[in-house]
């Protein structure tokens, strides 16, 4: 009787110290420390604000940002919060693996006053966990609706991601590439002249499994050109489709791997190495997130070195980009100092720095991006695409069907099957019977 | 203390001495099967309680959808690994229980992959694996094998038993303990008695040894069973159970944590249980039938 419960913990213990490097899909597995330099105080927009300075008491705060508490980053926030407000003082607890262990802590209740909503989580769900946020706080800032329900917001966004051709300029230049490229054809055509000058042209990440999520539902939204992608997919009995987005990015990663444009090792997890690969120029390019920039540079590279434009695609020229939410963040309805954790959450996300510390785009439409790769992003005028919550159906459907959205496992599947078509038809098979075992 | 008869004072004392061991065991042991056992009948998600009852539908699912038990396929691998271990450990025994000149610092050698916790096990394989800078391919380049260089874990048909391999290596050495413990009960005149009547080597490993250690050895084949059933740290560690290494365990764990589906996940460790329970009866019925 014992033994298979030995095995389970031991699942359970296992799951915890692996999904670290698994789960985070949006800020990436971030243990750089020492990329926090500089920037904190140019988001300051203090001043006016002087007669709040009531406020008092102590409050929690869980994080997944385990690096910015022993860095000493969250502390250095905190101090600039206390200018504002001295009789406030806030405690930080990192979870390592935050996307799993925040949903036992939900549970349970024990979630501190302030904390990241996990992601995933149905709207309908918010009120349960969450205090409603002031509507004052989100004054053009995106993706205000995200966490909503019922006309209540629950969640402020605590930064804004694009993705894209992360590029090393150094290893371009070896190679003989004059600029980044802008049509399939040219980042071809770039690939094929990083192979020759003996440089890894992608660094695709396939083992660490996470990072596929690219060559898919990362990704399929912007390049159908349809923020509510997943609406649409919920309806459809068979959406994974050669001519639809789902066959254009499988048929570039499968390209890539076909043509060994990639990684060699494909199943060995080698993120953390990955990083110093492109830093040194030994890679040229990750198809991921700019938050991936500051880590890169944390292994080494020069920030004038390293570049970020949109995924081309196509060979139209005109390429859509994303703009996600990285994790919002929210007010526990259990807080005993709501006042407190409003105020915190407002200075967190606009004023501590944090935004800009982390690689992100400001939250606010207003204001524009200050580091080098993302204003080189915008240069590329994309047009961007706001994400939205993925379609609740949606979800149920390919948790029924296996189908790891996030996860980036079937699309590991898809871009090793036998051909295209055989691969598209399988996840077409297993989407039909769920949402008919569903009854959508 | 002195008013209490004998017998009270024996209840209080047993009761003193058990109830922490108990208590333990109740709520670490006996209330998470009792709560896994009730979730397998409902739709659970894993976040908030939640859940509606569905009856026996989860195992209906299982039951019906081939795919859950064809990843019982990958957990053969582990299970022949494990036959050539006991195989492995066994020879290894009889040489290390032999008047073998170091034979400590050897039975040390070989069981010291055991004591290396699985996390490290895969770390360090994966440095083994690697098919660039990976020692088995570097060795293979330098003594001149170029052509059997392979990508270890990228080729579908090598890698389950590339992990079946590491899963050898590393309980290799317990099963060797044990049958060292076993052979050391084996009293020497029999021995003596053999080689008096001119018995060979292999006539008193198989007439004498043999007999002696069948007990261990059956208990180790069932052991050898299940632990293929429960396979699950080595291929998650090492591929997060991707190019079809994914063992029932890991699928299990997949289920309830990447598809959100607690309920199911349940019923299937529930049904993963009820293998094993079966097993370990019919190994109880064959190992203590020439007792009674």
């Amino acid at each position: 009787m014992k033994k298979p419960l030995l095995v389970t913990m031991t699942a359970v213990l296992s799951l915890s110290m692996l999904a670290a490097c698994g789960s985070n899909n949006n800020e990436g597995n971030a243990n750089t420390a020492g990329n926090t330099s500089g920037s904190a105080n140019t988001a300051a927009n203090e001043g006016g604000s002087g007669g709040e300075a009531k406020l008092s008491g102590t409050i929690k705060m869980l994080t997944h940002r385990t690096d910015y508490i022993n860095d000493g980053t969250m502390e250095r926030y905190l101090k600039k919060f206390q200018e504002k407000y001295p009789d406030a003082k806030v405690e930080f607890e990192g979870l390592t693996n935050y996307a799993t262990d925040i949903k036992t802590r939900l549970t349970t209740g024990e979630t501190g006053d302030v904390l990241m909503i996990p992601s995933g989580m149905p709207a309908s769900d918010l009120p349960k966990y969450f205090e409603p946020l002031p509507d004052s706080m989100f004054d053009d800032v995106y993706f205000a609706d995200n966490s909503a329900f019922e006309g209540k917001r629950y969640g402020i966004t605590t930064g804004v991601n694009t993705q894209g051709i992360v590029y090393n300029k150094k290893a371009f230049e070896k190679a003989g590439i004059a600029k980044a490229p802008t049509t399939l054809d040219e980042l071809y055509d770039a690939a094929k002249k990083l192979k020759e000058a003996g440089i890894i042209p992608l660094y695709m990440n396939f083992g660490a499994q996470w990072p596929m999520g690219s060559w898919g539902d990362g990704s399929a939204f912007y390049v159908a050109g349809d923020a509510d992608l997943t609406t649409k997919m919920a309806a459809d009995p068979a959406p994974f489709q050669e001519g639809n987005a789902w066959g254009i990015l499988a048929k570039i990663g499968r390209d890539f791997i076909k043509n060994g444009w990639v990684e060699k090792d494909l199943y060995t997890n080698n993120w953390e190495m990955s990083k110093g690969e492109i830093a040194s120029g030994k890679a040229a390019m990750y198809f991921l997130g700019n938050w991936v920039i500051p880590q890169v540079i944390g292994a080494g590279a020069a920030s004038e070195d390293i570049g970020f434009v949109p995924f081309p695609y196509d060979n139209s020229g005109k390429l859509n980009a994303p703009l996600g939410g990285d994790y919002m963040m929210g007010v526990s309805a259990n807080s005993k100092n709501k006042e407190l954790a409003i105020a915190w959450t407002d200075f967190f996300v606009k004023e501590s720095g944090y935004v800009a510390d982390s690689g992100f785009m400001p939250i606010l439409k207003s204001e524009k991006a200050e580091s080098p790769q993302l204003a080189e992003f915008q240069a590329a005028n994309p047009t961007f695409i706001e994400g939205l919550p993925n379609n609740d159906k949606f979800a149920e459907i390919a948790n029924k069907a296996q189908i790891g959205i996030g996860t980036g496992n079937y699309i590991q599947d898809l871009l090793l099957s036998k051909d295209l078509k055989a691969g598209l038809d399988e996840l077409n098979k297993k989407w039909a019977k769920a949402k008919t075992d569903l009854g959508y | 203390m002195n008013q209490l008869s004998y017998k009270a004072q024996r209840r209080l004392i047993l009761f003193g001495f058990l109830i922490v061991p108990v208590a333990l065991c109740l709520t670490f042991s006996y209330y998470p099967a009792a709560s896994l056992i009730y979730y397998s009948f409902t739709d659970w998600t894993g976040t908030g309680w939640d859940m509606n009852w569905v009856g026996l539908d989860n195992y209906k699912q299982i039951f019906t959808e081939p795919e859950v038990f064809l990843a019982l396929k990958n957990n053969a691998y582990y299970f022949v690994g494990g036959l050539i271990q006991v195989a492995l450990s066994l020879w290894f025994a009889v040489i290390l229980t032999s008047r073998l000149k170091g034979r400590y610092g050897f039975r040390v050698m070989l069981f010291l992959p055991y004591v290396l916790h699985s996390v490290a096990t895969v770390i360090m394989f994966k440095n083994v694996y690697h098919l660039d800078y990976g020692s088995l391919n570097s060795l293979l380049r330098t003594i001149g094998l170029e052509s059997w260089q392979q990508s270890w874990l990228g080729n579908p048909h090598l890698v389950n038993v590339s992990l079946a391999f590491i899963s050898m290596w590393k309980y290799m050495g317990l099963n060797m303990v044990i049958f060292i413990g076993a052979l050391q009960s084996i009293p020497s005149d029999l021995y003596e008695a053999g080689s008096i009547d001119g018995a060979s080597g292999w006539q008193k490993f198989r007439y004498i040894t043999v007999p002696s250690i069948k007990s261990v050895l059956s208990l180790m084949l069932l052991l050898t069973l299940t632990g293929a059933l429960e396979a699950f740290d080595i291929p998650y560690i090492m591929m997060l159970g991707a190019n079809g290494t994914s063992t029932f365990v890991v699928q299990t764990v997949d289920t309830a944590f990447k598809y959100q589906s607690f309920g199911l996940a349940s019923a299937m460790a529930v049904v993963l249980l009820i293998i094993v329970i079966f097993f370990i009866i019919i190994q109880r019925k064959v190992l203590f039938r020439e007792e009674r």
